[in-house]
Formats: C-alpha cells, sequence, structure tokens
C-alpha cells in the first residue's frame, strides 16, 4: 500500500495539513508580541525622531488607527496603520506603515510626512528579509540612502533617479531600493486616496 | 556495527561526530554566525530543537511514509518546525533573531538535520532518534559557542551571552572610541582560520588518542 500513488498523495496532504494548522496557531500567538515589539522598539523611537523637532505633542502611538484597504487577490484583508501627529489638537504630520514585496519577501517601511511642510519627514524599515550586505541595508537608519528621503517633497510621488528622480539607489541592491521606493510611494498614494479618513479625527 | 546504548547514541555527538569537526556538516552557519558567543549559542539551540522535534517526529511517523517520497515529508516536517522558531525567536528574543537574521530560515537546509532525518530517525526508534537529536544538537552547540567565543573574545575583546538582557563581560579592555582588538577574526576569514585551527587541534588530540590505545 505504501508505494500507491493515492497514499503517497494522502500522507504529504495530510502531513501538510497539520503542518499549516500549527503554523497557523504559532503566528496567532506569536504575532501580538511581535507587534507590540515593532511599536516599541522601532516606530516609537523613529517617530520620536521625526515628529520630535516640528513639535507635535500627542501621544502617537495611543493614537493610531487601523484602515482596511480590500482584500488582496488570495483573499487577505490588507489593513493601513496609521500614526497621527498632532500639534495643539489638529493634525499636521502622519507617519503610514506599507509594505511591498522587495527581494526576499514583504518589505514593511514607515514613512512619516509633514502635513504642513508637504516634505517627507524621514523613512525607516521595519520588517525585512533582504539579502544580507546588500539589501538588507535598507534596515540600517545610518545608510545614506535611508537618510536622504528626509525633506524630500512627496506631491508628485518619488522615484529612484534611474527613473527620473531624486533617490539614489543601494549599489548591487536595486531591488529592494525598487521595493523601499514603492512602499513609500503607496504611503503617498494612500494619503491622496483615503485623506479624510487619514486626517479625521 | 554493534547496538549502541542510548547513552551512546547522545553522547557520540558530542565529540565522535560532532557536527562541524567530525562530521563536517553544517558549516553555513557555523561560519557565518559565529561573530559572538551569542549568536554561536543562539543558532546552536534553535538548531537543536528543530533536529529534536523533526527527529522524534520522523522516527514516529517512519511506518507510514512511503519511501518514495519520503524526502519531501522530511523536508516538510522539518520545514515547520523551522518556521515555528522563527516566529517564537522573533516575538520573544527580537534582539538574536535580528542578528541570526536570514540564517534562521536557512535551518531548513542545513544539512545536518536532513542528514539525521534520513541516516538515522528514519531507521530507529523515537528513543534513540531523540538521544541523537539531543547529541548532536549539544554538540553543534558547543562547537559554535566555543568558536563564537574565541572570536569575540580575539576580535573585540568582549564575551556577549545574552544581548537583550545586557549579560556580557568586556574581559580585555580597549581605549576610549577603539571597537575591536583584531577586527579579522570577526570577518568572515577569521572564521575559516578558526575553524581550521580547531579542526586541527581536534586532529592532534584523536591522533595522541589513537597512539595512547
Amino acid at each position: 500500500m505504501r508505494d500507491k500513488i493515492w497514499f503517497m498523495v494522502l500522507v504529504l496532504g495530510v502531513i501538510g495539513a497539520i503542518a499549516g494548522v500549527a503554523l497557523a496557531g504559532v503566528k496567532t500567538l506569536t504575532d501580538p508580541v511581535i507587534e507590540k515589539f515593532t511599536l516599541e522598539q522601532k516606530v516609537k523611537p523613529s517617530l520620536e525622531a521625526f515628529f520630535g523637532p516640528i513639535g507635535i505633542d500627542n501621544d502617537y502611538i495611543a493614537d493610531r488607527v487601523t484602515l482596511e484597504l480590500g482584500k488582496d487577490d488570495i483573499g487577505r484583508m490588507q489593513r493601513l496603520t496609521v500614526f497621527k501627529g498632532k500639534k495643539g489638537g489638529a493634525i499636521t504630520a502622519v507617519a503610514l506603515q506599507t509594505a511591498a514585496p522587495g527581494y526576499g519577501g514583504d518589505l514593511t517601511v514607515l514613512t512619516a510626512f509633514d502635513i504642513e511642510g508637504g516634505a517627507i519627514l524621514g523613512v525607516k524599515t521595519l520588517d525585512q528579509k533582504e539579502t544580507v550586505g546588500l539589501g538588507a541595508r535598507v534596515g540600517d537608519d545610518s545608510e545614506p540612502f535611508i537618510q536622504q528621503w528626509a525633506g524630500k517633497t512627496y506631491a508628485k510621488g518619488v522615484a529612484l533617479s534611474s527613473d527620473g528622480g531624486e533617490i539614489d539607489a543601494i549599489s548591487g541592491a536595486t531591488i529592494s531600493s525598487t521595493a523601499f521606493t514603492e512602499a513609500v510611494n503607496k504611503a503617498v498614494t494612500l494619503l491622496g486616496a483615503r485623506n479624510a479618513e487619514i486626517m479625521g479625527e | 556495527m554493534a547496538k549502541r546504548t542510548l547513552v551512546q547514541e547522545f553522547t557520540k555527538g558530542l565529540w565522535e561526530q560532532i557536527p562541524p569537526f567530525r562530521l563536517v556538516l553544517g558549516l553555513c552557519p557555523t561560519l557565518a554566525v559565529t561573530k559572538s558567543l551569542e549568536g554561536g549559542w543562539g543558532m546552536g539551540v534553535a538548531t537543536t530543537f528543530v533536529l529534536v522535534c523533526s527527529n522524534v517526529l520522523i522516527s514516529l511517523l517512519r511506518p507510514i511514509i512511503p519511501p518514495k517520497i519520503r524526502v519531501p515529508v522530511f523536508i516538510l516536517i522539518i520545514a515547520t518546525f523551522v518556521v515555528i522558531v522563527e516566529l517564537v525567536m522573533k516575538a520573544y528574543t527580537p534582539a538574536l533573531s535580528a542578528s541570526l537574521g536570514v540564517f534562521i530560515p536557512l535551518i531548513v537546509v542545513n544539512c545536518i538535520i536532513l542528514g539525521r532525518a534520513e541516516a538515522f530517525a528514519s531507521k530507529n526508534g523515537v528513543a534513540a532518534s531523540t538521544a541523537d537529536g539531543l547529541g548532536i544538537g549539544i554538540g553543534f552547540t558547543l562547537a559554535l559557542a566555543v568558536l563564537g567565543s574565541i572570536r569575540e573574545l580575539v576580535g573585540t575583546g568582549a564575551l556577549t551571552i545574552f544581548s537583550q538582557a545586557d549579560l556580557g563581560m568586556r574581559i580585555i579592555p580597549l581605549p576610549e572610541g577603539q571597537e575591536f582588538l583584531f577586527k579579522f577574526m570577526v570577518d568572515p576569514p577569521g572564521a575559516f582560520v578558526m575553524l581550521g585551527v580547531m579542526l586541527m587541534v581536534m586532529n592532534i588530540i584523536n591522533e595522541r588518542q589513537a597512539k595512547a590505545a
């Protein structure tokens, strides 16, 4: 029986199904812990650096909202996390968490916008699985690639210098640089498309 | 080969078949993550978990796994445990997980694990497979921790045990503003040289033992 084709299909199918259920369970347990860590250790310090100098005075971590963006092609709900920065009660800056497919999986980026000045305040990589030594450099805040974003105007979107824009890609990591730019552009587009919800109270 | 006892199955992984040196398997993580003591033991523990779990499960499923598709079944089981380790480490030891980076998911293709599944767990009982997995895993952890300690100590003059809890010590004081003692050791070529030195030392000891016997 063990060399019958239906039995092989059955064994592999059953083990695969059990593995899938087990992984879904572990993911459900670890997701909130990972999210909490990301908020406290990655988002908070970055937003302090981006929002602090322009005088934002609210608790932007607590004042965050999650918008639903509709389902992707495999039926998963896509969500957008927005951090609202207020000065004297009025929203003057926001930060959007967006993702784009990079070289080794989704590249998640936090982009902070100065609404009054129309400029990007800064960017930060929250999650990446890029190649160590090449694309993974997007995860290093001191990289010139990451630092060059601050002060760029975003009204017309942003583009890499190879596409006529003013962002210099990391050499040897075109795919990661493009994905990063795509994630920021997604944030720019959403900022326009969902403006009412993002800027609302 | 005579039938080994459980204790022998366990202890063989600690010296006789210690993975990076005697089996010369699993060299990719051995060279890549042993920049510090922490990286070494972290990788070792993650690998040991996957190795023990996959050994136990494969040994249990041994009677029903069709021989023709055994390798895909092994890979599926190993990959599942690797993803579990990856998620758990990301949640509870984020600093360690970030420093090991891509080498955690790469445990899937660590040939020690598939090697033990194919050569041992698919032919032996659960108890023996557990002992084998634990022994080989602990041997691998020890080897990586020793290699990591030597490289970090010579390279930076310090030892990090667990950076998340600020556990570590400075053994050799460095002048203000100096980060490295002997930077070559924490760079990739240092890993090759140190691995070579450790292999040499082990071979000398083995030769002496063989002569004495």
